[in-house]
């Protein structure tokens, strides 16, 4: 079941005034059924200060008189207090359901007899407060500079490309090495940090659109996905390839002016993206090529754990970092479907899996966490995932979908 | 008790068995996907274990020498095992702790291991400053997982095992009797009180040997109800390796009530989780001074009920490009019979007395929108009570039916509306009278009760209020409402990236127009985010109206009222 509150109603939950979260879990309406018919179990209550089994006949609570099952000891609770019993077990839960003697009238009804219902309250007021992008009273949105540029790697043409989102236009074309692939920037917003798989890392100083410097990597190192801590210090770059004894994760120090390696994580065949959780403190590598992904401890730089899925593409993180959203079937073709896993990142269980379009290759986390957005490349379609609802809209858009973003 | 509380924390707490039976099916349904066989420490999961403070807390760090907790998987032996005899080993059931920071691995000392859970102490010894911990079985070594370990930070146990609620506090009444504070085992101003903890720092002798009494050289303070206690022993108890025991008595003028806030500061500047305990005249019971009918049902596990009408104008304006003003309008009913136990505390209904201020803490986001986080003891375990349909309210907008609008829980939307011509609305609860219907159900009968919604209280610095500086008192004032009237500031500070909550509570004094929230309180809340919507903070003024307040007379209903709450709610900056 989904509740959707705004959080508003959420602080009535926990602040001063309701309990609702009851109500989440347990309220319900009723169909006038008699109290037997809706609660065929019993219930242990305190009659005459002791503790006693009982169970309703029709609309009347009764005493039990002999539990033929043998699973009643009166010995396990404790009458000596006002209302009803205490359980004094502490290993587990009463195995009886706790109530006065006039019972538990309500517990096990039917439920509401409707397929669930949603809130119906506005979209807005459901997201609110905290809603970034109001705009100013009776002005429409219109494009400005404030709008987000948007930087794309030209693989072939080994360069960097810097685009204006609104209105749309090409900023600047800044070249680089040969075969570029992937790109971060710093979170000051001061320089984007470009992968080329022929063994270097480029620094784009983005108030000018140049390259301040080339950190040329030993041949062996293939440099493909990277992530960048949340205080800017650190990058982490994967190095897309199969070597022997294993491949790695190239850990550069920021604040050094040679940009020194100070760590190789040893990690999966092919390791591609990596996504660090909005504490930094986990590192994802998906890797297309693989059976598995990889799990890294960023504070000491060992690996916390592999998962076995297999072919992974691209991680998504709620706001919280406590669920991973992994697209996984790379390479699959047309028809195939490819599958999103929510993943607790403290246990590391999947919580949910849904069915995509095939080969999903990027996905997206929308602002307030109630949307997944998905580019599946082999179908040429986009996934939708309604996280409340934990629905799927898969559309079809044609060509091969590749790159996501949310232009705020 | 006391061995229970620190030992096992889930048992005593239904909300956690819940959380723990869900990660019971997860596993089954995710079997296969992490094969590996070594202890898997979760995610966020170490923890003082008596205030369980979030790690993203300033204050959520581990002490030297003090007890901690540690949740996962394949930690231990799959019944658990306690160590019991002087002098404690570094292995236990099968199971080591390291502590490592660089090349400085030192063990910690295990006092209970099972499967999914861990309580050890921090080595007196063990280096300061960020650290990874890692369990080792025969299985073979698990992940590393950090841990920020500083001199001092204390927890108080708690008697529901979730580090809020009553406190372990012995009322001293002789050498032979000291029972544990309760509102049914009342402690009276003056008397002297034994607090149990964890946190006060290292010690100069063995961590694995019977601790030797004497206060440690720590400064610590205790405040009851805000008011300073004068502090007679803080050191360890001679019992329990890791456990500190703090003995104060009660201040002369401390507030009265039932859930009266209790927390320690050590160092000056370092707080603990807030418990709470029993003050009063009487010493087998209490009263509160907010709503002490309902307060006093629930206590006794009497038949309560609850219809509330609540009006929420939120002014946003942090990470926004314009300021928006949004107003929504619920109900809400709800009534049970509550099990409340020998430590009956709901964080929700459980209210300090006016005139002070507690704080709770929470590994979560509060304020999720999209599920259910809720502070443990929130949902009760017992069973709703039947109304019957939706009840009717009526005023001097009309007549409304108050529809449930969420399937399974008596919850409704009224009206609403967002400033800027974003969203248009009519508002529903302005002042006037009004009347409450409910037509009756299975359990409780037909009623009508008549309550008045006031003019809309005033908060007069609201618009101003937008960096909040957390070494300093916050100051917040209002005009208006009506007699009877009660005031609560509710402060939410929440860092989404460490997935970390804290909910400040202060409640006016009675017929006050201002209140103050103390710099305790704000010095553990996080900072707002250089990107602010990686932040949650936002203040809320609660008036919860007195001439709202009024009976529910209906068959099978031992205390019910209305209530009528106005909400005004602005985001801030904390700096």
């Amino acid at each position: 079941m989904t509740f959707h509150f705004s959080r508003s109603t959420r602080l009535m939950s926990i602040g001063i005034v309701l309990s609702m979260g009851w109500f989440l879990f347990e309220a319900c309406e009723c169909d006038p059924d008699t109290k037997e018919q809706n609660f065929p179990g019993f219930w242990v209550a305190c009659v005459n200060n002791k503790p006693t089994l009982m169970t309703y006949n029709d609309n009347n609570a009764t005493v039990v008189s002999t539990d033929q099952a043998g699973n009643f000891n009166p010995s396990e609770y404790d009458c000596s207090h006002n209302g009803s019993p205490q359980y004094k077990g502490s290993e587990s839960s009463s195995p009886f359901q706790i109530s006065s003697p006039a019972g538990p009238a309500g517990y096990a009804r039917q439920g509401h007899a409707t397929t669930p219902q949603y809130a119906f309250l506005p979209q807005l007021l459901r997201d609110l407060p905290f809603l970034p992008h109001v705009p100013a009273p009776n002005t429409p949105p219109q494009c400005d500079s404030s709008y987000p540029d948007v930087l794309q790697t030209n693989h072939d043409a080994g360069g960097l490309i810097r685009f204006r989102s609104c209105p749309f236009s090409v900023v600047a074309q800044i070249p680089l090495g040969t075969n570029t692939l992937q790109v971060a920037i710093t979170p000051d917003g001061s320089t984007a940090i470009v992968t080329s798989f022929d063994s270097t890392v480029f620094f784009v100083d983005l108030s000018t659109n140049t390259v301040k410097q080339t950190v040329l990597l030993d041949s062996g190192l293939n440099p493909n996905g990277i992530a960048i801590s949340p205080d800017g210090t650190r990058a982490y770059i994967t190095s897309f390839n199969n070597n022997t004894p294993t491949p790695v994760i190239v850990v550069m120090d920021l604040t050094s002016a040679n940009k020194n390696i100070v760590a190789q994580i040893p990690t999966i065949q092919f390791p591609s993206g990596a996504t660090l959780t909005p504490d930094g403190s986990q590192l994802w590598i998906t890797s297309p090529l693989s059976f598995d992904m990889a799990v890294i401890d960023t504070q000491t730089n060992t690996n916390i754990i592999n998962l076995a899925i297999n072919a992974t593409t691209d991680v998504a993180f709620n706001s919280t970092g406590t669920t991973a959203y992994v697209t996984s079937g790379a390479g699959a073709g047309a028809g195939q479907p490819g599958q999103v896993y929510a993943i607790d990142t403290a246990t590391f269980q999947t919580k949910q899996t849904y069915t995509v379009g095939a080969s999903p290759s990027d996905i997206q986390m929308s602002y307030g966490d109630q949307w997944l957005v998905v580019n599946n490349n082999a179908d040429g379609s986009i996934s939708v995932i309604d996280l409340q609802q934990k629905a799927v809209k898969t559309t079809n858009v044609g060509g091969t979908p590749s790159g996501i973003a949310f232009v705020h | 008790m006391l061995r229970q509380v620190f030992l096992r924390r889930h048992n005593s707490s239904p909300m956690l068995r819940k959380v723990y039976s869900a990660a019971g099916l997860v596993l089954v349904f995710g079997a296969g996907l992490a094969a590996q066989s070594t202890p898997l420490i979760y995610n966020r999961s170490i923890t003082n274990a008596g205030s369980y403070m979030p790690a993203g807390l300033p204050n959520g760090a581990v002490a030297q020498g003090s007890i901690f907790t540690v949740f996962g998987n394949r930690l231990g032996p799959s019944t658990g095992v306690s160590a019991n005899a002087f002098p404690l080993g570094t292995t236990l059931g099968g199971t080591s702790i390291n502590v490592v920071q660089g090349n400085t691995t030192v063990a910690a000392i295990p006092v209970y291991v099972a499967n999914g859970q861990i309580n050890a102490i921090m080595p007196s010894n063990a280096p300061l400053g960020n650290a990874s911990l890692q369990v080792v079985t025969a299985s073979g070594k698990g992940n590393l997982s950090p841990v920020r370990i500083v001199s001092s930070a204390f927890g108080i146990f708690s008697a529901l095992g979730s580090g809020q609620g009553p406190g372990i506090l012995q009322n001293f009444i002789s050498q032979t009797n000291q029972p544990i504070n309760s509102p049914t085992i009342v402690a009276q101003p003056g008397q002297t009180i034994t607090l149990w903890g964890t946190g006060l720092g290292p010690v100069s002798f063995p961590d694995n040997m019977a601790p030797q009494a004497g206060n440690l050289p720590v400064k610590t303070e205790v405040f009851v109800g805000g008011i300073s206690a004068s502090v007679l022993y803080s050191g360890r108890t001679p019992c329990c390796s890791g456990t500190d025991q703090i003995v104060f008595n009660v201040p002369q003028n401390a507030p009265q009530g039932c859930w009266v806030p209790v927390y320690v500061r050590t160092g000056g500047t370092t707080i603990s989780n807030f418990v709470t305990m029993a003050i009063g005249p009487n010493a087998n019971s209490c009263s509160t001074d907010v709503l002490p009918q309902f307060t006093s049902g629930y206590i006794n596990g009497k038949r309560i009920g609850k219809a509330l009408a609540v009006r929420t104008t939120t002014r946003e304006d942090v990470g926004m490009i314009a300021p928006v003003d949004v107003t929504s309008e619920y109900h809400v009913s709800f009534a049970f019979e509550p099990n409340p136990g020998p430590f009956p505390f709901n964080a929700a209904i459980s209210f300090p007395p006016q005139g002070t201020c507690t704080a709770y803490t929470l590994n979560g986001d509060l304020l999720n929108e999209t599920g259910a986080t809720l502070l443990p003891d929130v949902a009760p375990t017992t069973i709703p009570l039947d109304w019957g349909g939706p009840l009717q309210l009526t005023g001097p907008s009309g007549s409304k039916t108050l529809t449930i609008t969420f399937n399974l829980a008596r919850v409704g939307f009224l009206d609403g509306m967002i400033s800027n011509g974003i969203l248009a609305g009519t508002l529903f609860l302005n002042s006037g009278s009004y009347t409450m219907q409910g037509f009756g159900g299975m359990d409780i009968g037909p009623f009508t009760t008549n309550f008045s919604i006031p003019q809309p209280v005033v908060w007069t610095q609201q618009d101003t209020t937008d960096v909040v500086t957390r070494a300093q008192p916050l100051t917040l004032s209002w005009t208006g409402g009506d007699s009877g009237q009660v005031i609560a500031i509710v402060f939410f500070a929440i860092d989404l990236p460490t997935n970390s909550s804290e909910v400040s509570v202060c409640l006016a004094p009675a017929g006050a127009s201002s209140i103050t929230i103390p710099a305790d309180l704000l010095s553990n809340m996080p900072a707002t985010r250089n990107n602010p919507l990686q932040s949650k903070d936002v203040i809320y003024l609660i008036a919860m109206s007195g001439g709202s307040i009024q009976p529910i007379n209906a068959t099978g209903l031992d205390v019910g009222i209305t209530e009528f709450d106005s909400i005004i709610g602005k985001t801030v900056v904390l700096q």
